[in-house]
């Protein structure tokens, strides 16, 4: 057990500790008083004002409740009774009614005569004459037993009628008025009394219901038992003599008077208003007769002469007194001074406070002077004792100004509110002088706390109490208790909470302790429940957050594990788990690492034997009920979030709501009904989560668990707790590694400061877990909390309780109907690293291409769920340009899925898809070589095609090109079942990398015009960057083998840019009009040249030409001339391909005729001929005016020129020399405002042979 | 000296309890608990008796056998309460009241520190260093 010592001795400081030894031993022999060792803790000082009886139930067959109920009605009798005296003076008569009283406290009695036991009440029930006598031999022996203070005695017996007869029947036969004498007037008249009190000799007088015992009688008792007197005197109301067949008769010794009564109810009834119950007029009966006898003594001792008077002594003074001179001074006054305080004591008792005040007085004025300390704090406490039956109740606690009743003579002797308190203050140091008084002492500490308590005076009233642990008594373990409660109950109205819950809890260890021989751990833990609310804990743990119960945690840690031992001792082993919960929960914050650790590893070991649960416990024995305790500090949630389901199984609306279209419009202020109602759910603790949940899908909340104790915690069945629609929340067991270096946690016991702050410092261990759960049922979903089972216990956790969280104490979700579910796989491989954007698709796949090539992904839908797919869509989406996308991905219709549907549950269903590897065939240019493109771009303008041939050498190889790695994915949405009706869809993405190898690529290109005005050559040389050999196949039926990693050039023939697509931008006068030829022909070339390769393993693709640049050039050759050129030599047409021949000196007659072949007319139109021989090195030679002339313009405006009107110019030519010469003939438009010019050609250029003449 | 300090809060929770037999810390948290109530009671009478200057020293709260308990309050209901030890009959009401008011002093420098919760528990270094001096009587 714990330290019980703690303050167990603290109190006193009234009187000196030191001091108060050495005066005890000094005045008191050592031996302690073993005679009268039980102080009554619960007397007022109105305690000396009265008349002391037992009230004893005897006999077998009385019910303990008809005795409580004979008991309470007699208590009510004797309440508030007020007698007349002899001068008719009323005097009011308290009676204190005991159950047991011990002879032995009667030698007390002529120190304090209110100590003496003057009446005996004795109930009993009798059913046969057996019984009968039992009972009044009991009743006798009892008088015997107390025969030397006793003044009166009445057994009350039920089931007796009137006459002494068996009664069994209740409704007959009360006791008839007329048979007794006492019955007419239930008080004895005064007369009366003094002729039946002055006979001191017993059993003389007629008047046996009077007993007559003295207090120095003791023969008496010898005579009542051993003389068989003959009782029933003549108008004695017990009749033998008239006894009937089923009388019983009174044993011969019962001299007692005996009350008959039918049964309780006769007893206690009332016949009429006026009249009172015949218990009640009995009982007063008795008092009245108890009240003479003293009043009585009273006046015999008034008489006596004061120097008559014998030395009346303390019990434990008798022995002290063998070898003293009786007929000292000192003694003599002594004795003067004792019996006038007896004096007081029987005045005081006989309702006489004023007299009685005087008197003590009187005897304090004496014994002062005779130095008799005990007998001196007897007189002092008589003295308040009088004056506070002077004041009154209303005079404790008011101002004098109050008491205006009371003459001033009355008041003479009396205390004021202040004396009271010192006087007694004075007694209790007197008494302590004596050891032997020790009881004495006590009672006075407890009566004076009383005092003070009505005088309001609460430091006084505590520091009697405190005094009365200070008293060294040799108390039983049990009267110690009482006495610990005794004084917790007066802390309790002193308000004195603390002190109050201390003594309790002293109390309870009490019961426990190691000299208690029988201990009781059910009371220990009652007291110690009742100690709670001084320490301000509670057992609600709801409680316990506010700021109201802020005590002292160590103090309150300490009583939690005391009412834990002790509720474990009791049995209650359910309870122990409580409290141990509670402690671990309470008190974590004030607690250091190892105690937490102690606690938690107690607390598994009681839960292993059986299991905590989170419902409110009962107490059998009070009905005390102890609320559930949640551990959540075990593990500490530090993190609480639900998550959206994974992206491929979210829940979309069909409908997508309309997107704002118009331009971005930024407002502070919110004026959707949404935002509000949003706003309002957070402002309530609740928050409204943004996403939806499905019914038949397992959902998650992340959670973060930290451990907090420095052992591995096993946390069983966490659940979360829910409620709105049904939820299936499956339990997880999570594992929580223990916190790491508990040593760095030292815990300076003093301070709860240096407890929180090294708590802080440690590193927790840190759990990432999450708790699931399916909804069955679509609706709204409220997460309240969740459920743990940690060390043997099961806790619920809600949300709101977690103050560290978050504001809000719970989460609201939307679950939508039932949907579902669709496994994609594919024929490919899965991505490996998967890119952070494409992170939720559902499945991957990895595709390698050639680039031109294109392949088929087959994408195979499983329905997994329990319900059909109704609804089905498909869509790629990429980040590319859509021109890109439908390049690579091909148009997408979504129609052919339709037939598809409904996907089935369990079946699946496959779709194909197209993916082209979409990639620049024209080789990156390298560094050290100029691309024919480039060179063809910057050459001049009537450089013409034949540059090409400049160079037949290959480039240098290029940089072999890197694979290109495309990203893109589809979007399948698809739906059915409730949750398609709801409107709801689920939208799975199927991520697709694909990495586009490089096949063959063009590295350099050119045109060659063809033999056909029509037509020319694309001549292309490519570059197979595959390491196989390919096939390319450049036009129908022509094909080459590349090797892998080769170059080859191929001559591709393509029909020529027709005048269709560029006759619209002749008629533009713009400037861009180039570059827009340029985009018309590129596109031309690419469309028309159809390039398809084929590898070695069957793999085949396209080689295209898009965005395939053309320089100017180029162009010529491309395009197909706007105008139809007619040359005719002498009259004979000329047919470009074919050489003319002729000779020498001969005049030639050239014609040309030009037609335009454009809807509109040309103006401006200037044709010019010029002639030129090609060395077939590069150079031309056009000065050739010695070796031919020409007759004629050689150039020639031909103004407009439209298609109806062909123009035609005419010119002679004669060639000097022989040789090989070419005619340019060419057609130029000059631009109207600006510079630039078109120009035509006539292709393939004439050349004329000329030969050596005749 | 002293052989226990402490300083409670207006809610009556304790903010600093210190003594010089760390075995016997609960002990004196007991006492210092119970001395409370005296502390309270006084305060309701002081607070009742008259309107003048508050006198913050409370007096002998409480004394045993062994202890002698002393009781201070601010006006900002802080309570001070020294306990020592009923067998140094040497140290005089005057004295109690000196450690008393050095004791404030300590206290007012504790809150004046901006970085201070005025609801935690204290944890000055400076605070306890005083404490200490005050308990090894080197006033």
């Amino acid at each position: 057990m714990w330290s019980i010592r703690a303050g167990c001795k603290q109190n006193g400081g009234l009187f000196g500790a030191a001091m108060r030894a050495a005066v005890t031993a000094l005045l008191s022999a050592p031996e302690l008083d073993t005679t009268m060792n039980k102080p009554d803790y619960h007397q007022t000082l109105d305690v000396h004002r009265t008349l002391l009886v037992l009230l004893k139930p005897i006999g077998k067959s009385l019910k303990s409740s008809t005795f409580a109920r004979l008991a309470d009605q007699v208590q009510k009798a004797v309440h508030g009774l007020k007698l007349s005296d002899s001068s008719g003076r009323e005097r009011p008569v308290y009676v204190r009614l005991v159950n047991e009283y011990e002879p032995s406290q009667n030698d007390w009695g002529d120190f304090q005569t209110h100590r003496k036991l003057l009446g005996l009440l004795t109930v009993s029930n009798v059913t046969s004459q057996a019984e009968l006598n039992e009972i009044c031999r009991q009743h006798e022996s009892l008088k015997v037993k107390y025969s030397s203070t006793l003044f009166d005695s009445r057994c009350l017996v039920l089931g007796l009628n009137q006459e002494g007869h068996l009664q069994r029947s209740p409704s007959i036969n009360l006791r008839s008025t007329a048979s007794s004498p006492y019955s007419e007037s239930p008080y004895l008249s005064p007369e009366d009394f003094s002729h039946s009190s002055d006979s001191s000799v017993p059993t003389s007088t007629n008047h046996s219901s009077v007993e007559d015992t003295c207090s120095d009688a003791t023969s008496v008792a010898d005579s009542t038992l051993t003389s068989p007197a003959s009782p029933t005197p003549p108008f004695e109301d017990i009749s033998v003599a008239e006894a009937i067949p089923i009388s019983l008769s009174i044993p011969s010794n019962f001299k007692a008077r005996a009350l008959y009564y039918v049964d309780e109810d006769a007893a206690v009834r009332v016949v009429s208003d006026s009249e009172p119950c015949l218990l009640d007029s009995d009982i007063r009966e008795f008092v009245s007769s108890l009240f003479w006898v003293l009043e009585h003594k009273r006046l015999e001792r008034s008489r006596e002469k004061l120097d008559k008077v014998t030395l009346l002594l303390a019990p434990f003074e008798k022995k002290d007194i063998i070898g003293l001179d009786l007929e000292s001074r000192s003694n003599k006054r002594k004795s003067v001074g004792r019996g006038t305080k007896h004096l007081a004591d029987l005045t005081l008792q006989a309702g006489l406070p004023t007299e009685a005040s005087a008197h003590y007085s009187a005897a304090i004025d004496v014994l002062k002077g005779a130095n008799d300390w005990l007998w001196l704090g007897s007189a002092y406490e008589g003295l308040c004792a009088a004056s506070v039956a002077l004041l009154g109740p209303d005079g404790l606690t008011h101002q004098k100004g109050s008491l205006k009743n009371l003459s001033a003579v009355e008041l003479q002797h009396c205390l004021s509110q202040e004396e009271i308190c010192k006087r007694y203050r004075e007694a209790i140091t007197h008494y302590s002088k004596y050891l032997n008084a020790a009881v004495m002492e006590t009672e006075a500490c407890f009566k004076a706390a009383r005092v003070a308590l009505m005088q309001n005076k609460k430091l006084q009233a505590s520091s009697f109490l405190q005094n009365v642990l200070l008293i060294n008594l040799n108390l039983t373990e049990e009267h110690k208790i009482e006495r610990f409660l005794a004084i917790a109950e007066l802390y309790q109205s002193l308000r004195f909470h603390r002190k109050a819950s201390f003594f309790k809890r002293l109390a309870g260890m009490r019961h426990v302790s190691a000299q208690n021989e029988n201990p009781d751990w059910a009371q220990c833990y009652q007291l110690l429940v009742q100690a709670l609310p001084g320490l301000k804990l509670s057992l609600d743990p709801k409680e316990m957050i506010t700021v109201i119960h802020k005590g002292w945690p160590a103090l309150q840690i300490q009583l939690l594990h005391e009412l834990v031992a002790a509720s474990k001792r009791m049995g209650a082993n359910q309870v122990a788990v409580r409290h141990l919960t509670f402690l671990l929960h309470a008190m974590w914050p004030h607690m250091s690492m190892q105690e937490r650790k102690d606690v938690a590893l107690q607390l598994q070991a009681a839960a292993s034997q059986e299991e905590g649960a989170p419902v409110p416990l009962v107490l059998p024995d009070t009905g005390l009920i102890l609320p559930p305790a949640n551990l959540i500090n075990l593990p500490l949630v530090s993190k609480f979030t639900p998550s959206p389901l994974i992206a491929c199984m979210r829940p979309q609306k069909i409908q997508i709501a309309k997107v704002e279209t118009g331009p971005f419009l930024f407002t502070p202020l919110k004026f959707g009904s949404l935002d509000r109602s949003k706003e309002a759910n957070s402002v309530n603790g609740q928050t409204k989560l943004d996403f939806l949940w499905v019914e038949g899908d397992f959902c998650d909340v992340q959670v973060t668990l930290e451990n907090q104790l420095p052992i591995e915690l096993r946390v069983v069945d966490a659940k979360l707790l829910t409620d709105g629609t049904v939820f299936e929340s499956s339990p997880s067991t999570l594992v929580l590694p223990p916190l790491p270096n508990p040593e760095t946690v030292s815990l300076a016991s003093n301070s709860a400061a240096s407890a929180t702050s090294s708590i802080a410092s440690v590193e927790s261990s840190v759990l990432h877990s999450i708790f699931t759960g399916v909804p069955r049922a679509a609706g709204t979903l409220n997460i309240i909390g969740y459920s743990t089972h940690v060390l043997g216990v099961k806790s619920n956790c809600f949300l709101s309780d977690l103050a560290h969280l978050s504001p809000s104490s719970q989460f609201t979700i939307e679950v939508v109907p039932a949907m579902p579910q669709l496994q994609i796989t594919t024929t490919l491989p899965k991505m490996v690293n998967i890119s952070s954007h494409i992170q939720d698709a559902a499945t991957s796949g990895i595709l390698s291409v050639y680039a031109g090539e294109t392949e088929e992904v087959v994408v195979t839908l499983s329905n997994i769920s329990n319900m059909n797919v109704t609804m089905l869509s498909v869509q790629p989406w990429t980040k590319m340009t859509s021109v890109m996308e439908r390049e690579v991905f091909g148009t997408w219709e979504n129609k052919p899925l339709e037939i598809l549907l409904p996907i089935e549950i369990g079946k699946q269903v496959k779709f194909s898809v197209h993916i082209y590897g979409k990639a620049s065939f024209f080789a990156a240019p390298a560094e050290d070589s100029n691309s024919l493109a480039s060179t063809a771009a910057s050459s001049s303008l009537n450089h013409s095609i034949n540059s090409s041939k400049a160079s037949l050498e290959f480039p240098a190889k290029p940089a072999p090109a890197k694979p290109i790695t495309l990203e893109g994915s589809f979007r399948i949405r698809y739906s059915g079942g409730p949750g398609f009706d709801a409107g709801y869809c689920r939208s799975a993405e199927l991520a697709l990398q694909i990495v586009v190898q490089p096949s063959l690529q063009i590295v350099k290109w050119d045109v060659l015009a063809a033999e056909t005005p029509s037509n020319f050559y694309l001549v292309l040389d490519v570059l197979n960057q595959t390491h196989e050999e390919a096939e390319l196949c450049y036009a129908v039926g022509k094909s080459i083998i590349v090797e892998g990693d080769e170059f080859c050039r191929v001559p591709v023939p393509l029909p020529k840019c027709p005048l269709e697509l560029l006759s619209e931008l002749y008629a533009r006068d713009a400037e861009d009009v180039t570059a827009a030829v340029r985009s018309v022909c590129s596109k031309h070339v690419s469309e028309n040249a159809q390039l398809r390769w084929s590898l070695a393993d069957g793999r085949k693709g396209q080689l295209r030409l898009q965005g395939i640049q053309l320089s100017d050039s180029m162009l010529d050759t491309i395009k197909a001339s706007p105008l139809d050129w007619v040359l005719s030599v002498d009259g004979t047409a000329l047919s470009c391909e074919e050489e003319f021949t002729c000779t020498a000196g001969r005049p030639l007659q050239v014609l040309v005729r030009l037609t335009n072949q454009l809807p509109f007319p040309l103006d401006n139109v200037t044709l010019s001929i010029s002639i030129y021989q090609d060395y077939q090195n590069g150079t031309r030679n056009y000065r050739l005016d010695t070796r031919v002339a020409i007759a004629g313009a050689s150039t020639i405006l031909l103004g407009k020129l439209s298609k109806e009107e062909p123009a035609e110019h005419s010119c002679s030519l004669v060639f000097f020399t022989p040789g090989l010469f070419k005619v340019d003939i060419q057609c130029c438009r000059l631009g109207g405002a600006s510079a630039t010019t078109s120009m035509w050609k006539l292709s393939p250029i004439p050349q004329f042979c000329v030969l050596e003449g005749d | 000296m002293a052989v226990c300090v402490a300083v409670i809060g207006k809610d009556n929770a304790p903010k600093y309890v210190s003594c010089l037999n760390p075995n016997m810390e609960l002990d004196f948290h007991y006492k210092v608990h119970n001395a409370l109530d005296v502390v309270e009671e006084k305060m309701s009478a002081n607070g009742k008796a008259s309107g003048d200057i508050r006198e913050l020293y409370l007096g002998l709260l409480n004394s045993t056998d062994d202890h002698k308990i002393f009781g201070y309050v601010t006006n900002t209901k802080i309570k001070f309460v020294i306990v020592t030890e009923s067998a140094n009959t040497s140290l005089r009401d005057n004295e109690v009241r000196m450690m008393f008011r050095r004791l404030h002093s300590v206290y007012a420098d504790v809150v004046c520190n901006p970085f201070y919760n005025p609801s935690e528990p204290i944890s000055s270094k400076a605070f306890n260093e005083t404490v200490r001096n005050m308990m090894a009587g080197n006033l």
